[in-house]
């Protein structure tokens, strides 16, 4: 019985998605909503995620519904230099448009799938690897706001930084 | 949808993903935004201060800029300085570059032997082509005098980096400007004092572009016909062999370069550099404390690891200068204190005398005694003892270990009295959960009552590893082994060694009845000829 249960989400445009416990289980939210709650059978609505997203969202979960749990690695403060490297399934996975990357992930943080989370905000990052702030501003279309004081404080602040 | 709609916090999970700093800075220049995100950023892997005029200026800048100062939670001291041997004669400095290119390719050479068969044709390659790059360099000699420049400016350079820490160090002498500083650096908890040699090396920087052209002038000049498919080899071998950790192609060939320059120079015959000085290490060191006293700072953790000076009666402090030890460490949960290592570098099984011993126990009592706080300790003396005459000074003369709150001791390379040892063991407080003995050095007794002593504590993990001493006794040394052979074999973790089981029956009997949850024995010293008689329950 347990490995076929099912759960229906439901988008926040009203699209139901009928899926195994276990996938949905990869949003901590629904896990600890099905341990609270128990799986009434009805549409879970995910008010925050619309139907395209929570597709995705969902296409992920299946792909990696029997990965092992994330172990609570304390990747506080003092370990922030973290690798950039994400696996060839997810790499292509995000390979979406900016808006679909951003939405994926925020529906990450929203249902709590950190390392669904986490291949998001690495891809962001890698798209920011090595390249200069006019070109960061080129590929996210982001308008300069800066004084050229302001700007100037800040290389000043950066020079600091960067001279270890 | 844009980046810059994302929350806040899911901007820092991007941008904190980023590894290089350059990467940070430039965000920092793309909007406002960014700049505010990116900031905790760069200074949240700690701040290091080095004996460098610029970096005590930096430490100045953070300090008086709030929103940087409160950013700083770890603070490394980096007491490493440039010496004043290499700085004073051009002859040391060049002398020792040499013998550094020298150790370079053993290192190498050694690494491929280890990783063999898979290596075997790559150092095949490497030798050939090192010799061939030698045959080559060989016919330029007129290029020589170039090369020599280049080490000037080398030379040049490190002697312009000990003036400017000259200059660093009598800054920092002003302890009570720098604790000022300290106090505005609200959330630091931590920090570590440490002393590395520094690299005599350096990569070649933008601002010397000048030097880096002469060079690559002359190397393609040089291996104008053999060059590329060389290059390729080359390439090969130590790019896949050594990762990006190793030095490329274009570092190796200066290190042959300047090798083959400096035999040229006739440098071979230059007095060889001593052990690197170490009397300023002393007052710096005291300045420290004296920083952090007089900054009255409450840390939960310190870290002291130096490198163990030519004599250590250089650290030796006077009663007043080990009360800003102590003042430093004072609340403190966590001290971690390292001295390695033990064993002189050019004087390998010389031992150290009682005196430097003294100065030794004075500086770890002040790190660690009597403080009611400490909950972590971790003391290690690596590379102790010396392969030969063991000095008659035991860790049980100064571990007075009083901590009523410690949870986990970790000492490494300390030697004991077996009767001392045991005096220890009962003392530690019902807090304990972990116990980390390695390579403890027995100087009296048998293991055998050691490993006894240890069944009345109640622990959670128990690392117990390569025992010295004792029954174990020095008769490997005496044999005449050579004695960089000997740590080298005492320092593969061998749990199925045959010969290990001496130990391990030991731990295992007397042991087994505990209730760890770990139970770490490690042991590969050869089983002593006639095993002490085990005592038996």
């Amino acid at each position: 019985m347990s490995s076929e249960e099912t759960i229906i989400l439901q988008s926040s445009d009203e699209v139901n998605f009928t899926v195994e416990r276990s996938v949905a289980e990869r949003s901590m939210l629904i896990k600890h909503l099905l341990e609270d709650l128990g799986n009434s059978g009805e549409p879970i609505p995910i008010p925050n995620v619309n139907e395209p997203v929570l597709n995705k969202v969902i296409e992920w979960s299946v792909h990696h519904k029997n990965d092992p749990p994330s172990t609570d690695d304390n990747d506080s403060e003092n370990n922030r230099r973290r690798t950039t490297d994400i696996d060839e399934w997810d790499q292509k996975f995000m390979q979406v448009d900016q808006e679909m990357l951003f939405e994926i992930i925020l529906a990450a943080n929203y249902l709590d799938i950190k390392p669904l989370l986490d291949v998001g905000c690495k891809t962001v990052a890698n798209m920011i690897k090595g390249k200069s702030p006019e070109e960061i501003r080129k590929t996210f279309n982001i308008q300069n706001d800066f004084t050229p004081e302001e700007e100037d404080q800040i290389r000043r602040e950066n020079e600091w930084a960067e001279d270890r | 949808m844009n980046l810059q709609d994302l929350p806040n916090e899911i901007l820092a999970l991007c941008f904190g993903a980023l590894n290089e700093i350059s990467d940070l800075t430039a965000s920092r220049l793309v909007c406002k935004k960014l700049a505010d995100i990116c900031a905790p950023m760069l200074w949240c892997d700690g701040l290091t201060v080095t004996l460098e005029t610029r970096s005590l200026a930096r430490l100045q800048f953070i300090s008086q800029n709030p929103a940087f100062a409160t950013l700083v939670k770890t603070l490394t001291f980096d007491l490493s300085f440039y010496d004043e041997q290499y700085a004073g004669s051009y002859g040391i400095y060049a002398y020792f570059i040499v013998e550094r290119l020298r150790k370079e390719f053993g290192t190498i050479q050694q690494d491929s032997q280890r990783d063999s068969p898979w290596y075997t044709p790559q150092r095949e390659i490497l030798s050939h082509v090192a010799g061939e790059l030698e045959t080559e360099l060989a016919q330029v000699e007129q290029e020589y005098s170039r090369a020599k420049a280049l080490m000037t400016a080398f030379h040049a350079k490190y002697h312009r980096l000990f003036d400017d820490q000259q200059r660093a160090i009598h800054e920092f002498a002003d302890t009570h400007r720098t604790a000022s500083m300290l106090r505005r650096l609200i959330n630091l908890r931590s920090i570590k004092i440490v002393d590395e040699p520094p690299n005599p090396f350096w990569t070649i920087e933008e601002d010397e572009l000048l030097l880096h052209e002469v060079l690559n002038d002359i190397i393609t000049r040089s291996f104008d016909r053999s060059v590329s498919v060389m290059r390729n080899l080359f390439t090969a071998a130590v790019m896949q062999g050594f990762k990006e950790k190793r030095p490329g192609f274009e570092e190796l060939v200066y290190n042959i370069f300047m090798h083959r320059c400096l035999l040229k120079f006739g440098l071979k015959d230059d007095p060889r550099p001593g052990d690197r000085s170490q009397s300023q290490i002393a007052p710096v060191l005291v300045n420290t404390f004296k920083t952090m006293a007089e900054s009255s700072r409450v840390l939960d953790s310190v870290a002291l690891n130096i490198t163990a000076p030519k004599d250590m009666t250089t650290l030796s402090m006077t009663n007043s200068e080990l009360e800003y030890v102590r003042r430093t460490v004072k609340g403190t949960r966590t001290v971690d204190v390292s001295v390695t290592p033990w064993t002189r570098s050019s004087t390998l099984g010389q031992n150290r005398s009682l005196d430097e011993w003294k100065c030794m126990k004075q500086l770890i009592s002040a790190l660690c005694n009597g403080h009611k706080n400490v909950e972590h300790l971790r003391i290690n003396l690596h590379g102790y003892p010396d392969p030969s005459i063991v000095p008659e000074i035991s860790a049980g003369q100064f571990l007075h270990l009083k901590w009523e709150n410690l949870r986990s001791l970790d000492l490494c390379s300390v030697p004991f009295h077996e009767t001392e040892f045991a005096n220890m063991i009962r003392r530690l407080p019902e807090s304990l959960q972990s116990l980390h003995l390695n390579e403890i050095y027995l100087l009296s007794g048998s293991w055998a009552e050691a490993i006894d002593s240890l069944r009345a504590l109640r622990l959670r993990d128990l690392y117990f590893r390569w025992p010295c001493g004792g029954e174990y006794g020095g008769r490997d040394y005496e044999e005449g082994t050579n004695n960089e052979e000997f740590l080298h074999e005492r320092a593969r973790p061998t749990i199925e060694y045959p010969e290990g089981r001496y130990l391990l029956q030991l731990a295992r009997s007397q042991l087994e009845d505990l209730t760890l949850n770990n139970l770490l024995v490690w042991a590969s010293r050869p089983i002593p000829e006639q095993p002490f008689p085990r005592r038996l329950h």
